[in-house]
């Protein structure tokens, strides 16, 4: 018998793995929008293009796993968010990572390979990236606090305040979700813009 | 090619599903009243388990009058252990293997070193491989010889085939001894609270007997001066005592002393700290706000990239774009071509020729 724990441990390795990809890729498609000055570490345009693939494909891969890591990493914990801050910040951790990796997703397949040819959006897309990085490195880092009582965030300079929280009520929360609906239907449903290149 | 494929997927399957299946516990059991055959991790098989190079030692008083407190510290050092650190650690009244524990043997703890009343604890060990725990014991009410152990188990490195380290200590005597008449002691009812209300007043209240005044010194974990603290008396052998509330993890350490007349009897330090603030979360709430994290952020980026899109950044960029032209006509002007020496151009502001690299790529590209 193989127990959600085992199950939880294979999906994070697979979203972890597939979204630190998926960053990396991301980070090197802004030479599509600035030319860097070291010619050494110019791309090409083709291996540009396959980095963007590979940063949408790890991406969506992330993303469709997420789900599947959260929901076995709820039935292997052994306490509750109810008596436990770093499980609850878990639980929201997740929640920011899945709400960022999905617009990142959306933004990429709504304007195509032509975002990284605008450069705001580009400089965007790849802030996006970086903060959904950070929220799935604090995820994964509240899950090695969880079972070994440490993880790599406690060598970093800075502290990322993971033993605190904030609590809103159950009605809060759904009054944002009906928000957020609307914000996101209404996007929806505007007149798609024509996007402006840098040429 | 499709038996190929096939026959892959098999065979890495096979290696997958092969895998020894092995239930380890890297992080501890924690804390808790355990008999020493299991421990919380069925190491009491041999063939699950190694001997442990620690080497313990237990140290307590050779005679300790009946229904009294007293400390017991057991000391383990040389110890190897894994990456962890993590040494867990019985008070034993018996090697037996069940019922093994202090309480089956008349003993009682007040208070393990973790702050818990359990009978086996978790440590991490010093980078020297040395361990120290103490527990606060209240004797067996009957005199006798009794006998006390102390048990050992830890990880190892390197550890292939995933096996736990076990010791145990020798065999410690204490004779308890039929308590005097009138010998001032600490209520056989009176137990220390793991932690003061936040929302109280920071006292604790001792039960005593055969005693006409208490005094409690108090200090900080870590600090050698201690402090005198105040005392209300509330009843016969009972008393308010009022410690200094703490922050977070630190804890207060205090020693009671017990007077009747000009008799006085020292009990072993013990220490307090304070409830944590109550964390107000529930389950529903916390996956009800992931969501709507989720969906807000989700909504928020769509927003700002429609804003993104229909704001016009041209002037800005029209700008950026200028001062990059213009440092490079300086740069069409600092170089100068020269037909006599096609592929190298006069650079005029180091004075020296340089390869024409745009002219050697084209030929390149030819």
């Amino acid at each position: 018998m193989v127990g959600a724990a085992t199950f939880h441990a294979a999906m994070v390795e697979i979203v972890i793995g597939s979204l630190t990809l998926s960053t990396i890729c991301t980070i090197c498609c802004i030479q599509r929008s600035f030319k860097i000055p070291l010619e050494k570490f110019q791309f090409t345009k083709k291996t540009l293009d396959t980095m963007d693939k590979a940063a949408l494909a790890g991406a969506i891969l992330g993303v469709l796993m997420m789900p599947g890591a959260i929901l076995t990493g709820d039935l292997a914990s052994v306490g509750t968010p109810e008596d436990n801050i770093l499980l609850y910040n878990k639980f929201l951790y997740s929640g920011l990572a899945l709400g960022f990796w999905s617009a990142y997703v959306f933004c990429r397949l709504r304007f195509g390979q032509e975002l990284w040819e605008n450069r705001v959006l580009s400089i965007f897309q790849i802030l996006m990236a970086l903060a959904a990085f950070t929220m799935t490195a604090s995820v994964a880092s509240i899950g090695g606090k969880l079972v070994r009582g440490e993880s790599l965030f406690d060598i970093l300079p800075f502290w990322i305040p993971l033993d605190q929280t904030i609590v809103i009520s159950p009605g809060i929360s759904m009054f944002l979700i009906l928000i957020g609906a609307i914000s996101i239907i209404s996007n929806l449903r505007s007149q798609k813009m024509p996007l402006k290149t840098n040429d | 090619m499709k038996n190929k494929v096939i026959i892959t997927t098999v065979i890495i399957t096979t290696l997958l599903f092969s895998s020894t299946s092995i239930v380890a516990n890297p992080g501890g059991n924690g804390d808790n009243d355990r008999d020493f055959t299991c421990g919380g991790s069925c190491h009491g098989d041999p063939s699950l388990s190694v001997d442990s190079d620690g080497i313990i030692s237990i140290e307590i008083k050779e005679f300790v009058y009946a229904g009294t407190t007293t400390e017991i510290v057991v000391k383990i050092d040389e110890v190897t252990t894994s990456n962890e650190r993590i040494v867990g650690i019985f008070l034993l009244g018996s090697i037996n293997g069940n019922n093994d524990q202090p309480a089956d043997y008349g003993w009682e703890i007040i208070q393990d070193e973790n702050g818990g009343t359990s009978n086996y604890i978790e440590k991490r060990a010093s980078i020297n491989g040395s361990v120290h725990a103490s527990w606060i014991i209240r004797s067996p009410t009957n005199p006798g010889t009794y006998n006390l152990f102390a048990s050992i188990q830890h990880g190892i490195d390197p550890n292939p085939k995933g096996l736990a380290a076990l010791g145990v200590s020798e065999k410690h005597e204490i004779e308890i001894l039929p308590i005097p008449e009138n010998y001032p002691s600490l209520s056989e009812d009176w137990i220390i609270p793991e932690y003061r209300e936040i929302d109280g007043d920071g006292t604790i209240t001792i039960l005593t007997e055969n005693t006409d005044n208490i005094e409690v010194n108090w200090k900080l974990s870590g600090e050698l001066n201690s402090n005198i603290a105040e005392i209300q008396e509330i009843g016969i052998g009972e008393w308010r005592v009022f410690l200094p509330k703490t922050i977070g993890d630190s804890k207060i350490e205090f020693q009671i002393t017990i007077f009747n007349g000009n008799f006085s009897v020292e009990q072993p330090w013990m220490e307090i700290g304070t409830e944590n603030e109550r964390f107000e979360g529930s389950s529903i709430g916390a996956r009800l706000q992931a969501l709507s994290y989720a969906i807000i952020i989700f909504g928020f980026v769509l927003s700002m990239q429609s804003w993104l899109v229909s704001t016009d950044f041209s002037d800005y960029f029209s700008k950026v774009r200028s001062k990059s032209h213009e440092s490079e006509n300086n740069d069409s002007q600092r170089m100068i071509f020269h037909e006599k020496y096609p592929g190298w151009l006069w650079d005029s502001v180091e004075e020296k020729w340089v390869p024409d690299i745009v002219e050697s790529e084209i030929r390149s590209e030819d």
